[in-house]
């Protein structure tokens, strides 16, 4: 295993059950946890939420919507994926269309430290976003059941 | 056949990396090597004329000379085929 491929996920990371009126408080939620384990810096929150304003991250797909907020690795200080499960949808906007809204049930927080090292980790995570099949089942799924997935698919 | 491309997304690294292997690897396939370069969105304008085409997953609010290509389809899955072989003859033509 090529540990400089792979990146560091935990349960600490997921949160599932989240119940949240906007997408800014499910991202601080997210943020609040990657920021007290240390994997990025005080200035992450909100250069994430200034991020998604300007470059939101939402992706319609046939189902489930999710997104996939992220900012500059300077605000990272190690690579992760934090996951947030919601039960009612939040409202982000789409990727390349910000007139367009996605209710998105699945957020995957990333903190990227270097993009170009984790590419592996990227490829496989869009992997999981076309399947229909494992977004709905990540619906139910317990929070180890969650890093074991994201353990199996992308690292 | 040698084409340039530039890949851009919001912060220049995360869906723009992802986009750059799968269209560089689909390319070469089809006998067209690709040259490319990433950057995020505010730069894209420095780039502007540089290269045959710019492959973008994020809204690209200028009016450019080189011609755009919204590649969200490569991270959905959804019309991914298409946009490849499209992306491929939009090359062949330039």
């Amino acid at each position: 295993m090529n540990v400089a491929k792979n990146i560091e996920l935990s349960e600490g990371l997921v949160i599932t059950e989240m119940d949240c009126k906007s997408n800014k408080e499910a991202l601080e939620m997210l943020s609040e946890k990657l920021f007290e384990n240390n994997y990025v810096k005080e200035t992450f929150f909100e250069n994430v939420i200034k991020r998604e304003e300007n470059f939101p991250t939402g992706i319609k797909t046939k189902t489930i919507g999710i997104a996939m907020p992220h900012t500059e690795s300077e605000h990272v200080n190690k690579s992760t994926i934090s996951v947030g499960i919601l039960k009612k949808p939040v409202i982000f906007h789409e990727m390349t269309n910000e007139n367009e809204t996605v209710e998105v049930n699945i957020i995957f927080l990333l903190a990227l430290a270097d993009a170009k090292k984790h590419l592996n980790v990227l490829q496989n995570l869009v992997e999981i976003i076309k399947d229909e099949i494992i977004l709905k089942s990540m619906l139910n799924m317990s929070k180890k059941e969650i890093v074991d997935l994201l353990n199996k698919y992308i690292n | 056949m040698k084409k340039k491309i530039i890949f851009v997304c919001a912060t220049g690294i995360a869906t723009s990396t992802v986009v750059a292997e799968k269209v560089t690897e689909y390319c070469k396939e089809k006998g067209i090597n690709v040259e490319y370069q990433q950057c995020n969105v505010a730069s894209l304008p420095t780039f502007d004329g540089n290269a045959d085409l710019i492959i973008s997953t994020t809204n690209v609010p200028y009016k450019l000379e080189t011609k755009v290509v919204n590649a969200l389809p490569i991270i959905t899955g959804f019309g991914e085929e298409e946009l490849l072989d499209k992306i491929v003859d939009i090359l062949k033509e330039e």
